[in-house]
């Protein structure tokens, strides 16, 4: 099973579960319809269409509303820590939620006790919170963009806002070397995703692959388009394919759609969902033969 | 040295830094030290010899606070923003936010970045506002990446003022 969990933006802190549907009026989750938005509502609805284009089972989804006081992030982080390894996870993908650092090493913990080794995925605030609680290698993928990138690069910064300005600004050539030192770091997942004009694929402290076509200039000022390459990624995880060759596959299929959409920087996400079905036809050929 | 003042919500730091700031004190956003941090939270500096005087103060607006501290290093937020064009479009970024916008007409278009949860919250209340009337993201959210976006909007309408 392919769990995904994250906040979405409503005042209702109440969980929400169940596989996740695309409907012509947003995302279903059990019997709830919820907006396409940035976030993890983007992320997840993502993630089903590509399952859904893969012809596998959907993504079991755990939702709450969250608007920043962090009510809802509370909520999901108890049924991390008591209810979700009852659900006997194979992937668990953690997206937009406040990054609590007690509530982070709790689950680490309970990761522990409960004696399995799903695939961990985190973006968002929840990689925020892996990296400040320092559990990052207990995580099999990361997917920072470059600002994360130097946040997860600088030691002492607890947030991207507060990564020492010789790291802000950085020349988009130091992105691998940065990569390089994050992912050897010690605290760092096995695999990093560092999504930007051009997408590394990051492995034991080495750059082991790049994708930078179709370029697609307007992505990176879309809300949305990380989001979407991480439910992208984790439905290909969840189809079989390794945690590395998901990442190539996943970031070509986020461009492809990209260009589908014609995409500009006034397109709006639900656009390039609409196209991940005829990207991952066009980038891995009929379901299941892939061209990597 | 200084002193840190902490707090539970980081939308209180930062209206603390700006109270203070008016008042004529020296106060200043910084990380809270290490051991004490909670995760996405902010504490606000202020000098050995303010600290009472800049507790009385906050107490006086209503503001609680968790606790002092001594300031033992720390990084202060990233002042830098960085602009972009694409196009008919200008993205300015702060941090890990990024907010673009129309050239011709101020509207906001997008909202990209960030990882706190009121992030996608307020980016549906600021997409397709005009920054001639779009409102400070602090007033939906209190996260360190809306005070980051926050900053990306105010030099947005800088820019498009220019």
């Amino acid at each position: 099973m392919l769990v995904l969990i994250g906040t979405y933006p409503g005042k209702n802190p109440k969980i929400v579960e169940g596989s996740a549907g695309l409907t012509q009026r947003g995302l279903k989750v059990g019997d709830e319809l919820i907006g396409i938005s940035s976030g993890a509502s983007g992320m997840a609805a993502a993630c089903a269409s590509a399952c859904r284009a893969l012809g596998i089972e959907p993504p079991y989804c755990i939702l709450a509303g969250d608007t920043g006081n962090g009510e809802g992030s509370r909520k999901l982080y108890s049924y991390l820590e008591e209810k979700v390894f009852g659900l006997s996870p194979d992937i668990i993908t953690l997206h937009y939620m406040a990054p609590l650092i007690d509530h982070m090493v709790d689950f680490g913990f309970a990761l522990e006790e409960s004696g399995m080794n799903p695939v961990l995925i985190a973006d968002a605030g929840a990689m925020y919170g892996a990296k400040i609680s320092g559990i990052g290698h207990i995580f099999d993928l990361f997917t920072p963009d470059k600002g994360e990138l130097a946040f997860l690069a600088d030691e002492d910064a607890a947030h991207p806002m507060f990564v020492n300005e010789n790291l802000y600004d950085f020349p988009d050539n130091r992105i691998p070397e940065l990569a390089e030192k994050v992912s050897c770091s010690g605290t760092s997942p096995g695999t990093l995703l560092v999504k930007g004009s051009i997408d590394y694929i990051v492995r034991g402290g080495k750059v082991i692959n790049r994708v930078y076509e179709p370029a697609i200039p307007a992505m990176e000022a879309v809300g949305g388009t990380g989001d979407t390459l991480t439910g992208i990624v984790s439905a290909l995880i969840h189809s079989g394919r390794r945690v590395d060759e998901a990442c190539f596959l996943a970031a070509g299929i986020n461009r492809m759609a990209g260009r589908l959409c014609d995409m500009r920087p006034d397109t709006q996400i639900s656009a390039l969902i609409d196209m991940i079905p005829d990207a991952l036809r066009y980038v891995m050929g009929p379901v299941g033969k892939s061209l990597s | 040295m200084g002193a840190v003042i902490l707090f539970d919500e980081a939308g209180k730091a930062i209206r603390s830094e700006y109270i203070l700031k008016k008042r004529g004190f020296s106060a200043t956003l910084v990380a809270p030290p290490r051991g004490i941090r909670r995760g996405c939270d902010l504490s606000v500096k202020v000098e050995d010899s303010q600290q009472l005087q800049a507790i009385r103060l906050l107490d006086s607006e209503g503001i609680s606070y968790l606790d002092l501290a001594a300031f033992t290093g720390g990084q202060g937020p990233v002042q830098l923003t960085t602009r972009k064009d694409i196009g008919e479009f200008i993205m300015v970024r702060s941090g890990n936010m990024k907010l673009t916008f129309s050239k011709d007409s101020g509207i906001i278009v997008n909202i990209s970045g960030g990882g706190c949860p009121d992030i996608p919250y307020i980016a549906n209340h600021l997409t397709n506002a005009s920054l001639a009337e779009a409102e400070s993201p602090l007033l939906f959210g209190t996260s360190l990446c809306a005070y980051l976006l926050d900053r990306a909007l105010v030099e947005a309408k800088r820019i498009f003022a220019d």
